[in-house]
């Protein structure tokens, strides 16, 4: 498997080098007919030229797109990575990578793609006669190592050489947030249980009681002893949870960027405390504020198959009478996740609902027509969790857990 | 990267064209203006479902499945439209089945080459073939054709070729922009370029050549091989029948021509017997009277048998179209001149040739001897030995038994009854060109006699020597006088390569002695061209282009150039400097104005970049210009606002400030470069 592997790399390697692409090879061989075969047997001076300059073009456009490879090459290996250290998924950004493009180059045109990480989108912008890199990501995580692929062609798209360059960089692509709206999620895991997170940790001082001795003379209530003649203390109300009560946990899955990106939301509204915690796939420890918490978002993207693992760690970790309800940011695609988070919920008997990002709201279109799909191929940029999130939302809600369905773009429950 | 609509129009009357010059000979006025409706229809619809999801194969099917609908359509019209007059039913019939076969083919074809890239090879090749295509007719070097062409290049003193040749280039540069995809940049830069290194192609390389025509096993030089003749039998390729031969060399006569029925052009002669066969003697020890040399530098002359009594002396200039191994001459070749090739892009090879040409008919050799006293006995055997094979003389002996009693004993009269035998007997046909065993001339002459010219000849020569009657084959051209025209020049084709037997009379020399069968299954041969014949003959006579009197040596005309490029270079600047005065004194419109400064801003530099808004641009000079600011946002106003003099006179302070604090915040080597710099308004967003 492995000599497969390399052997299917280098393959790929080369291919990328060889300058002559399917249609080159096909206008040489049919070029090379027409002047060695044809021409001679016919004495066509029509095609015999014509064929000469075919020939001429794809030798031209081999030779040029091979120095301009060259050329390329020797500019962006003295370029640095020109990465930021942190990205955004959804949005383009520049990255400050830029280069020449081999702007005086005739008929050569230059494309970029990052090969690592993955599921970004590059695109080129011509600023003071230089090519300047905007990417956009597609998926958050934290990087060490960027790859990119130069890609040089001839205009007539006959001949192509790519080659990769890596650079040693540090890059944190953080999930795009959601538009509002996620509010709305995080009241209702706020249950009457929980103590205004703005409140004291001890309670309020909001009942009285006769005064005993040892009592502070500051709680002495003393407009009611002037009123009444009855010496009165102020104490405390009594406090139903010192302690963290309720947590937020980020489920990693298939397709979970929009969730993770409801997920932000909600962390940096500013909720977090000592009683509401956020955890995320990947981690043991809840985080209390904002900041610990994106990153545990960023850093859950390699746990995609594991979702749903972390949970019975993130318990350990607290007073499980503590724990009485529970948020989860759950991927729109089912999976083993789910029976972790329905186990997780029935043995510490939470109060538990869920949200689940999409990036693609609305209802699904309806399913094309028999001379449509076979005129037509079904449109696999549609949110592969579409056809599957009716039935996802229905098994949760009937395990007693309610879902919430959060368009990530606008913001809207669906 | 999907096209722009301009990209798809061109695309679409590119192929349009294509289908045109396809048609234009085979389709009626309706079903070709149904052609270019149905190719241009295609390439817009195939640009609206470019975006689509589409599943090629159903479309690919779709586009047949429409071609094959006008074909029934125009079926089932021509069927049932009795009622109808016949020239509705043809047109309509011929306008449904292009139309809609054109659509089919064009849509599948632009959808798939929108998907890969590689079809867009296949397009390529549509158009630069359909070119190819409607200039077809000059092939196999008939150069005067196409007519229209080669008569509009004539009288314009230049030759067809060259005019064919760019017509390919620019057809394959122009067909080029069929690869090409709308992000591309520098469309036009690549096309030019195109064509500009297919002229450099012109220019340094060579023009095509004819394939040398392949000997067959017994070495007679065809156009036709046993491969294509068997294909010829095929109905199905009936259309490589017609294909005219092509024309090899051109013989221009400086003597009348003699009375003949064939020119026999020599090219070499086989007298030495190996096993079953005659092959050239390797020993140069015989034959010596051929010229095998070809002649480099000065002439080759051979000592020449022939009696000057019985024969003419004849004066010709050949002129090669294709390369032969050995040169050839009308009959007895005795002496061979190179001469300059008045064309070297067009002749591979000039010679002049001094030849004996027999005027006397046989029959006034009758009574003369065979085999000359002074021959020694080695020369007598190599040209009298044969086969072993005791039926040759048994059938010769038969054969000369029956002759006039007057006449027993007479070689010439024994040899005119084995060709009066092989000539009734035999049957001419080129389709038993191969033999299979080891002695085909055996099988031939003891078989049916069906055979050809080579069969004939080794036959011949064979029943000849068996009777010791010294003979040879000689290979080359026959040329029938019948055929061609009534000028000097004898154009010589391929398909007339041609095999004879050579008898030796004593007081003669060599005698052609050919073997003309009565019967044969091969067609008459067609009437030389005499347009071409002419053409080509007019070409060979013209002196070569170093010998031209009035010639002068190509001299680089560099103070034309230089003034010209410099003539060329202050018109530009003129018109430079024209135009920045105009835009930078212009008054009036805010926009006008406006555009002033930004003028003056590009002089120094500061143009507004690709992307950039006017009002990041005016922020991005506020440290330089702060009135421009204030002068975008007016102008911006008023573009989308209402226009009122007050405004206006607002913008025109502004635009005056903004050039005064231009002025102080510009170095002043830069403002001079600035008004010195004629092009800073073309850079002007």
């Amino acid at each position: 498997m492995v000599h497969t592997t390399s052997m299917r790399q280098f393959t790929a390697r080369l291919r990328r080098l060889f300058p002559l692409r399917v249609g080159a090879l096909v206008l040489l061989l049919i070029a090379l007919g027409v002047v060695f075969l044809w021409s001679s047997k016919e004495a066509d001076f029509l095609l015999y030229p014509a064929g000469l300059v075919a020939m001429g073009l794809v030798g031209a456009c081999a030779l040029l797109v091979t120095f301009g490879t060259l050329a390329l090459r020797a500019e962006v290996k003295k370029l640095a990575a020109g990465l930021p250290e942190s990205l955004e998924t959804l949005s383009a950004t520049g990255t400050g990578f830029r280069f020449s493009g081999l702007r005086g180059w005739p008929l050569l045109d230059v494309s970029l793609s990052w090969v690592a990480p993955s599921g970004i989108e590059v695109g080129l912008e011509t600023i003071d006669a230089q090519l300047c890199e905007v990417v956009t990501a597609k998926e958050r995580g934290r990087y060490t190592r960027v790859v990119r692929r130069f890609t040089v062609d001839d205009v007539f798209g006959l001949c192509r050489v790519s080659f990769d360059v890596a650079w040693d960089a540090a890059l944190r692509i953080a999930p795009a947030a959601a538009k509002q709206g996620a509010e709305l999620a995080a009241g209702r895991a706020q249950g009457e249980t929980l103590a205004n997170p703005a409140g004291r940790a001890e309670g309020d001082l909001v009942e009285m009681r006769q005064y005993a001795h040892g009592d502070s003379m500051r709680h002495v209530l003393w407009k009611v002893y002037a009123r009444t003649r009855k010496l009165l203390v102020r104490m405390p109300e009594r406090a139903l949870s010192p302690g963290p009560v309720s947590v937020a946990f980020f489920v990693a899955g298939p397709d979970d960027e929009a969730s993770a990106g409801a997920a932000r939301l909600y962390v940096e509204a500013g909720l977090l405390g000592a009683d509401l915690l956020f955890s995320a796939d990947g981690v043991s420890a809840p985080a209390r504020s904002a900041r610990d918490a994106l990153e545990q978002l960023v850093d859950s993207k390699v746990q995609r198959a594991r979702g749903g693992d972390a949970l019975d760690d993130m318990a350990s970790q607290m007073d499980p009478a503590r724990l009485t309800s529970c948020l989860f940011f759950a991927p729109p695609v089912d999976g083993p996740w789910r029976e972790k988070v329905v186990g997780f919920v029935r043995r510490h008997q939470l109060d538990a609902s869920i949200i689940i990002g999409v990036d693609e709201g609305g209802e699904a279109p309806p399913p094309p027509s028999r001379l449509q799909s076979w005129l037509f191929r079904p449109d696999e940029t549609l949110d592969v969790a579409r056809p599957t999130l009716g039935k996802l939302r229905a098994a949760l809600e009937a395990e007693g857990l309610p879902v919430t369905v959060l368009h990530r773009g606008t913001g809207q429950v669906l | 990267m999907k096209d722009s609509r301009a990209i798809v129009f061109l695309k679409g009357a590119l192929l349009c064209g294509a289908v045109v010059l396809y048609l234009w000979s085979l389709a009626t006025p309706p079903g070709l203006v149904a052609a270019v409706v149905g190719t241009l229809g295609a390439a817009l619809v195939a640009h609206r479902l470019e975006d689509a999801k589409l599943r090629l194969l159903s479309w690919v099917v779709l586009g047949a499945g429409l071609g094959l609908t006008g074909q029934l359509a125009a079926g089932v019209l021509s069927a049932f439209g009795s009622f109808l007059p016949p020239w509705f039913t043809l047109m309509t019939a011929d306008a449904l089945v292009l139309g809609l076969t054109t659509f089919g083919f064009f849509l599948a074809l632009r959808l798939l080459s929108s998907r890969w890239h590689v079809f867009s090879i296949v397009e390529l090749a549509v158009v630069v073939g359909a070119v190819a295509h409607a200039f077809a007719d000059h092939r196999h070097m008939r150069i005067h054709q196409p007519r229209f062409l080669s008569d509009w290049a004539w009288s314009h003193g230049i030759e067809p070729e060259p005019v064919l040749s760019v017509l390919g280039v620019t057809a394959m540069a122009v067909s080029a922009l069929l690869l090409l995809r709308a992000s591309r940049a520098r469309r036009l830069l690549a096309m030019v370029a195109l064509f500009l290194g297919g002229i450099l192609v012109l220019l340094l390389g060579e023009q095509p050549r004819l394939d040398v025509p392949k000997a067959d096993e017994l070495g007679v030089r065809s156009n036709n091989s046993d491969d294509d003749q068997n294909k010829n039998d095929d109905p199905k390729n009936q259309n490589k029948r017609n294909k005219p031969p092509e024309p090899i060399a051109i013989a221009v006569l400086h003597d009348d021509l003699p009375e003949t029925d064939v020119l026999y052009f020599r090219q070499a002669v086989r007298s030495k017997l190996v096993g079953d066969r005659l092959v050239e003697d390797p020993s140069g020890t015989f034959d010596s009277d051929v010229p095998t040399r070809f002649p480099a530098g000065s002439p080759v002359q051979v000592q020449t048998p022939q009696v000057p009594e019985f024969h003419r002396k004849l004066h010709t200039s050949m002129f090669l179209l294709v390369d032969h191994a050995q040169l050839f001459g009308v009959g007895f070749p005795e002496a061979l001149t190179p001469v300059p090739n008045p064309n070297p892009r067009r002749f591979v090879a000039a010679y002049d040739v001094d030849s004996q040409f027999l005027i006397r008919p046989i029959e006034r050799m009758l009574g003369r001897g065979t085999v000359p006293a002074e021959w020694s006995p080695a020369q007598r055997a190599h040209y009298t030995e044969y086969p072993p094979d005791p039926r040759y003389a048994e059938l010769s002996e038969r054969l000369v038994r029956d002759v006039d009693p007057r006449f027993v004993g007479d070689d010439v009269v024994k040899a005119l009854a084995i060709k009066q035998y092989l000539e009734k007997e035999g049957f001419y046909s080129l389709k038993d060109k191969t033999l299979e065993g080891s002695d085909p001339v055996a099988q031939f002459l003891f078989g049916d006699l069906h055979g050809y010219c080579v069969h004939f000849a080794h036959a011949a020569v064979f029943l000849l020597r068996s009777q010791g009657i010294p003979a040879r084959v000689a290979i080359g051209y026959g040329v029938q006088t019948q055929q061609r025209g009534a000028g000097s020049a004898v154009l010589i084709f391929a398909n007339e390569a041609h095999a004879w037997p050579e008898m030796f009379i004593e007081g003669v020399g060599w005698v052609t002695f050919d073997i003309a069968p009565e019967r044969s299954d091969e067609p008459p041969s067609p009437h030389v061209d005499q347009d071409l014949e002419a053409a080509l003959g007019e070409l060979a006579r013209k002196p070569p282009p170093d010998t031209l009197e009035d010639s002068t040596p190509f001299v680089i005309p560099w103070a034309l150039l230089g003034f010209g490029s410099l003539a060329l270079v202050s018109g530009a600047l003129v018109l430079a400097f024209g135009v920045k005065l105009v835009r930078r004194f212009g008054r009036g419109s805010h926009r006008r104005v406006y555009r002033a400064v930004l003028d003056a801003l590009s002089d120094v530099g500061q143009p507004r970049r690709y992307g950039e808004s006017r009002e990041h641009h005016a922020q991005r000079l506020a440290a330089r210009a702060p009135s421009f600011v204030p002068l975008t946002s007016a102008h911006l106003a008023l573009a989308f606002g209402h226009d009122d003099a007050q405004a206006r006179a607002q913008v025109d302070a502004l635009a005056r400030a903004t050039r005064q604090e231009l002025r102080r915040s510009t170095p002043f080597l830069l403002r001079l470069a600035g008004f010195f710099n004629p092009v800073g308004w073309w850079f002007t967003r």
